[in-house]
């Protein structure tokens, strides 16, 4: 009786929040995404996909959030349940000098209609970023704080309405953290007349706030470098050196390669990484995904994606395929629906993922 | 002969449409006073993309966009970002989730103008034919934009 009036509360709640989310995003929607200013002095205050701008103080506001129902088989039957995943904030500072602060708060399944996900502690405020930039120029600035490993694409730019799927790819879960605290310097320097966007980072160990879920860097370095090849492609590559808490203390070296090519809607990435442990060639992990995005109609988007990672020592590969459709209603605004198929899959279940996301 | 000619003259700019120039462009403007040494047409990408935020005395650049819907804010995409204004909405929805906004967007080609001539660090782009006294042409494109004087 008790689950049946909490699942019923949670339901209610998160009919409540799309109701509310509906409101907010509704008169914005209506509006010109790249609204001009009608005055040479004045800035818009707000913009869908593009936050809150309070006046000329420098502060920002904005953040994105989603909804997401799921029914995966290897979840047992009855286990269909919708959530809301993400409500995340960001927050930050920046005018005319050179500093700049950037903070992101992520409340992880802050309703969840599913008790047990809320008896499990999923419920979690995640710091996903907190930092300070200091810009010297453009080849070079410098942070400090919390922020996204930057290995790969994905890590980087994963939010939900930024990626074309519900489900993230293997490949960048648990392979290594999401989250460094340390140190940073980054900047766009030209390589053979090529502008290139690079990073060097180092950690201190600590993170901020860390989420028990999630591996923790005990001490790590790393760079990554990515070039815009063509007007079409980005060819990106990272290394990192790493430990992680709690772990067997092992030493991880993780080599990373990544593309993306657009052209005409269609869209094909993939991105890959080997990690070499130093217990020894049976604790490496290999594996990568390959995605495909094509145009359908007007914005209605196909997305297939294949993906393979290794298990370590006497354990089968995890494959899997994913299938789906992506209406992109706006810039901001997207529904997805997508089928998981996959094979001795330790990680992830088979089944149905879908979610309306929306970066406000 | 001489009056002949005059006469041709004054019948070419009496006709409807003569005040469309010939010579197609864009040009990239800023306040006078505020010129960088030189301005390269892939700083002129990167400028718009938000990848170079400072001009080499240090000042930070202010890049004024026109509306998605303006022809000339399509040439200008096109033939300097290489994508169109639609092709970048991923492009500056990844940026945002980074903390980067894009430039921002004056709702004509005068109010760009204005703008720009009280602002140094300001750049922006008009039709070649709107340029006046309050600003310096600091790059020309070639862009087959038809120049319409308002």
């Amino acid at each position: 009786m008790a689950a049946y009036v909490t699942i019923k509360v949670c339901t209610k709640n998160i009919l409540l929040v799309c109701v509310a989310l509906l409101l907010t995003a509704g008169p914005a929607i209506a509006a010109d995404d790249n609204q001009p200013d009608s005055r040479p002095d004045s800035r818009p205050d707000y913009q869908l996909g593009a936050g809150y701008r309070f006046g000329d103080s420098g502060f920002t506001v904005g953040g994105y959030s989603s909804l997401q129902y799921q029914d995966l088989q290897n979840s047992g039957p009855g286990n269909a349940h919708t959530s809301l995943s993400h409500l995340s904030m960001f927050v930050w500072w920046q005018n005319e000098s050179r500093l700049k602060f950037f903070s992101e708060v992520d409340n992880q399944n802050p309703l969840s209609a599913d008790e047990q996900a809320q008896d499990n502690g999923q419920n979690f405020l995640s710091i996903e970023r907190l930092y300070f930039d200091y810009t010297i120029n453009d080849a070079v600035t410098f942070r400090a704080g919390k922020f996204l490993t930057p290995i790969g694409r994905w890590n980087q730019l994963h939010a939900d309405p930024l990626v074309w799927t519900t489900s993230r790819p293997l490949i960048t879960v648990n392979v290594f953290p999401e989250h460094i605290t340390g140190g940073m310097a980054l900047g766009n320097i030209s390589i053979a007349g090529v502008p290139a966007d690079y990073m060097l980072y180092s950690s201190i160990g600590t993170d901020i706030r860390p989420d028990s879920a999630e591996g923790q860097f005990n001490e790590a370095y790393g760079a990554r470098l990515n070039l815009p090849v063509s007007d079409s492609l980005q060819v990106g590559v990272s290394y990192a050196s790493y430990e992680i808490t709690g772990a067997t203390g092992a030493n991880e070296q993780l080599l990373g390669a990544d593309f993306v090519w657009t052209s005409n809607g269609i869209e094909l990435s993939a991105e890959g990484a080997w990690r070499f442990s130093s217990l020894g060639s049976q604790y490496d992990i290999k594996g990568g995904f390959f995605q495909a995005v094509a145009p359908v109609c007007d914005r209605l988007f196909a997305v297939g994606r294949i993906e393979s990672v290794s298990n370590g020592p006497g354990q089968s590969d995890t494959r899997l395929g994913v299938l789906g459709i992506n209406y992109r209603y706006s810039r901001a605004v997207s529904l997805k629906a997508e089928l998981i198929h996959g094979i001795n899959q330790p990680i992830n279940d088979s089944g149905l993922l879908s979610s309306v996301s929306v970066l406000f | 002969m001489r009056l002949l000619s005059q006469l041709i003259l004054l019948v070419w700019l009496l006709t409807p449409g003569a005040g469309v120039h010939a010579e197609p462009g864009i040009a990239i403007i800023m306040a006078p006073g505020a010129v960088p040494a030189k301005l390269t047409h892939d700083e002129l990408s990167l400028i718009f993309k938000a990848k170079k935020q400072f001009w080499d005395d240090g000042r930070r650049i202010q890049a004024l966009n026109l509306p998605v819907t303006h022809p000339l804010r399509r040439a200008f995409s096109s033939q300097v970002l290489k994508h169109s204004p639609e092709e970048l909405e991923d492009y500056w929805s990844g940026m945002y989730f980074q903390g980067v906004l894009p430039p921002h967007v004056f709702d004509s080609e005068e109010a760009v103008i204005r703008f720009v001539s009280i602002t140094p660090g300001a750049i922006g782009y008009v039709s070649h034919c709107a340029v006046d006294h309050r600003i310096i042409v600091v790059m020309q494109l070639d862009s087959g934009y038809p120049c319409q004087k308002p």
